[in-house]
């Protein structure tokens, strides 16, 4: 059994449209992988800078996980939301990255994108918020054609992780 | 008989492999009636009544009444944690969208095989109207929000015992006999109390009387889908893994794990992207569907970027005769990515080609973050081209998408691109990493381990040697003290 330890945290996010965001991430592994300890999942505190052009986090991340194969290596799945005045929180977007797989300190940037409708749709966005949402965030898994998803570009996420391989040497695995 | 307190209630959380629809388990209840009036235990028995019924996930039943005093009902209720009763019903309504979600995800090899007909493009339409009907809720509801917003989303089953007099509604005759938590995202159940092994006495409720009778309830529950769950209690998990044996491929195998992060400085908006990777002969991939692909379409935004942050990654299985010093300059895979745009009018136009050698023997930098690839495009002197490409789509294509590094029908020595004009159309970002795992050799995982054995036993030697040369050393220092004062002339 290998083990594989992530700890850092999730710092922030920036070049989105406006701020005021949180964010839930969670993070997902093959078969082969199982959570010894820590939160697979979790959802930041709503960030409202008034001058800095990021959104600050800092939500900490902490996982240990075993392993009986490298496949299925573990990624993060992030949703950025945003929680406006009204106190409505509308999607603003999805993003994926795999944990690194070499270990040591990194900062990995995650990109985002959104799902977008049609004219009507972004229309209605624009004015009264809300817009078109995965029905299930499992779907950015499925399907190798996905051309035919339209997306809009968002703001990125950063994670700042450090990464703690054991026993993989022994199984021949060269991180 | 072992009583309450003999019994620990504990919590069991089991990782669920297969579907929760498949989940199902059995409650035994006995109940045991005693009479205050006979003291006999013979007596006692006589009245022992067993009942037995299997629910499965989620469903809603209960028993018609039984005889007076020895009455048993059961009921499932369904109730989420995060919410309160008022959107108990809403919940359930969304519970049965994932199920035909569910359904539509099975179905994906159909869609894939269908959108793989790209010549198709008349139904192109239709198909992006079902694709995105399936995928994307246009105006999805406040609970579907707050579903898909909130981590932690346990769905609750309980399983409640009814003590009631016919039928009559009373909380306090309802008693839990188990309670089980289902969590979605992390496909975890816990049950409290856990099953009970086969040679357990069960748990024991609190003891009810009734006029001049005492009824004991008795239960079991026992798992009835062992191979769906797995235990990953807190106190047994790590035995658990210990056991689970680390896959050492018979070959060398590359695990490829890539990010189709951006693209940025092309034409046209709306671009998606093809990606196929090409491996030399004798290496093999296992899945050879992931072997290629297509990202969504993304429109950029103020940075003049497309975000597609598309994850991919392909195993792919080495010759077993590869030698490392002799084969540094065999050809390596490489991955090729084909950059669309399209646009309202439904016309595609390839905006670039890129291509990334995929390096054969992981190093410790092997993950590789924002490599930059630069994209180009055959340039075409013709004005019509340039015309035709600009009014109805379409350019001047590479005839074989490999011919960007190797083509796969080249066998001479030298390979000459002249005459072939580029033009430069844009960047595009990728993440790669790579994860090298030799193949099996028994030896050396055990003469590894058997060094650190080796070397952890002589820095034990050597240590207990030193506290022995020490105490020795202390124990003269303690004599030579002591010498004079034990000396007779002192005395």
């Amino acid at each position: 059994m290998a083990e594989l330890f992530i700890i850092g945290q999730l710092c922030s996010a920036e070049e989105f449209p406006s701020k005021s965001l949180f964010c839930k991430w969670s993070v997902h592994a093959g078969n082969n992988w199982k959570i010894i300890s820590g939160h697979k999942e979790g959802q930041t505190q709503v960030d409202s800078p008034y001058y800095d052009s990021r959104t600050w986090w800092c939500h900490p991340i902490d996982i240990h996980f075993a392993s009986k194969g490298i496949q299925g290596w573990p990624k993060f799945h992030v949703q950025v939301y945003h929680y406006d005045s009204y106190g409505r929180s509308e999607i603003y977007g999805y993003g994926f990255c795999y944990v690194p797989t070499t270990p040591g300190t990194h900062t990995v940037d995650c990109h985002t994108w959104r799902p977008i409708g049609n004219l009507r749709d972004e229309f209605r966005r624009f004015f009264l918020g809300g817009g078109a949402q995965l029905k299930s965030p499992d779907f950015v898994y499925c399907g190798t054609d996905r051309y035919r998803l339209h997306t809009e570009s968002l703001g990125k996420v950063r994670f700042r992780l450090n990464v703690i391989a054991r026993n993989f040497r022994h199984y021949g695995v060269e991180l | 008989m072992s009583n309450k307190d003999d019994i620990d209630y504990d919590i069991g959380s089991y990782r669920c492999e297969g579907s929760i629809e498949h989940f199902k388990f059995r409650i035994c209840l006995e109940i045991l009636r005693t009479s205050f009036h006979h003291k006999n235990t013979e007596i006692e028995k006589k009245y022992t009544k067993r009942i037995e019924k299997v629910f499965h996930w989620m469903e809603k039943t209960s028993d018609e009444p039984q005889d007076q005093n020895d009455l048993e009902e059961t009921s499932s209720s369904i109730e989420g944690k995060l919410l309160d009763s008022h959107l108990k019903t809403e919940f359930n309504q969304q519970h049965n969208g994932r199920t035909i979600l569910h359904d539509i995800m099975g179905h994906s090899s159909i869609l894939t095989e269908s959108f793989k007909k790209i010549s198709l493009m008349k139904d192109h339409k239709k198909n992006i109207h079902f694709f995105t009907k399936n995928i994307i809720d246009n105006s999805p509801s406040d609970i579907s929000k707050l579903h898909n917003r909130l981590p932690n989303f346990n769905q609750i089953m309980h399983v409640l015992l009814d003590l009631g007099n016919n039928g009559t509604e009373n909380e306090n005759n309802n008693l839990v006999l188990a309670s089980l938590y289902w969590n979605p995202n992390s496909h975890i159940m816990t049950i409290f109390p856990n099953f009970t092994t086969n040679n357990s006495s069960g748990y024991i409720l609190p003891i009810s009387t009734v006029k001049d009778s005492c009824f004991e309830y008795r239960f079991w529950i026992e798992n009835l889908s062992n191979e769906s769950l797995e235990l990953i209690t807190d106190t047994f998990h790590l035995l658990k893994f210990n056991h689970y044996e680390f896959y050492i491929p018979e070959t060398d195998t590359i695990e490829i794990l890539g990010e189709i992060t951006s693209a940025s400085g092309f034409e046209y908006d709306n671009l998606f992207i093809r990606y196929s990777i090409d491996l030399p002969s004798g290496w093999k991939c296992a899945n050879t569907n992931s072997l290629n692909g297509t990202t969504h379409t993304c429109r950029r935004n103020n940075n003049m970027t497309s975000i597609f942050s598309y994850l991919f990654n392909v195993t792919v299985i080495l010759p077993k005769t590869i030698d490392q010093a002799k084969d540094q300059h065999i050809n390596s895979a490489f991955i090729t990515f084909i950059i669309y745009s399209i646009d309202s009018w439904n016309k595609e136009r390839v905006e670039g080609y890129a291509s990334y050698l995929i390096p054969k023997f992981s190093t410790s930098i092997s993950y590789k973050n924002n490599v930059k690839l630069e994209a180009w495009l055959p340039k075409s002197r013709n004005c019509i081209d340039n015309l035709h490409r600009y009014f109805i789509g379409g350019t001047v294509k590479l005839a074989e998408p490999n011919y960007i590094s190797v083509p796969s029908n080249f066998n001479e020595k030298l390979l000459s691109k002249f005459g072939m004009e580029v033009e430069h159309r844009g960047t595009l970002d990728i993440t790669l990493s790579n994860i090298m795992q030799r193949r099996k050799s028994i030896g050396n995982t055990n003469n590894n381990m058997n060094k650190n054995d080796i070397v952890s036993a002589q820095a034990l030697v050597k240590s207990v040697n030193n506290v022995m040369a020490s105490f020795k050393r202390a124990r003269q220092r303690m004599l030579l003290a002591c010498q004079p004062i034990l000396s007779p002339s002192h005395i």
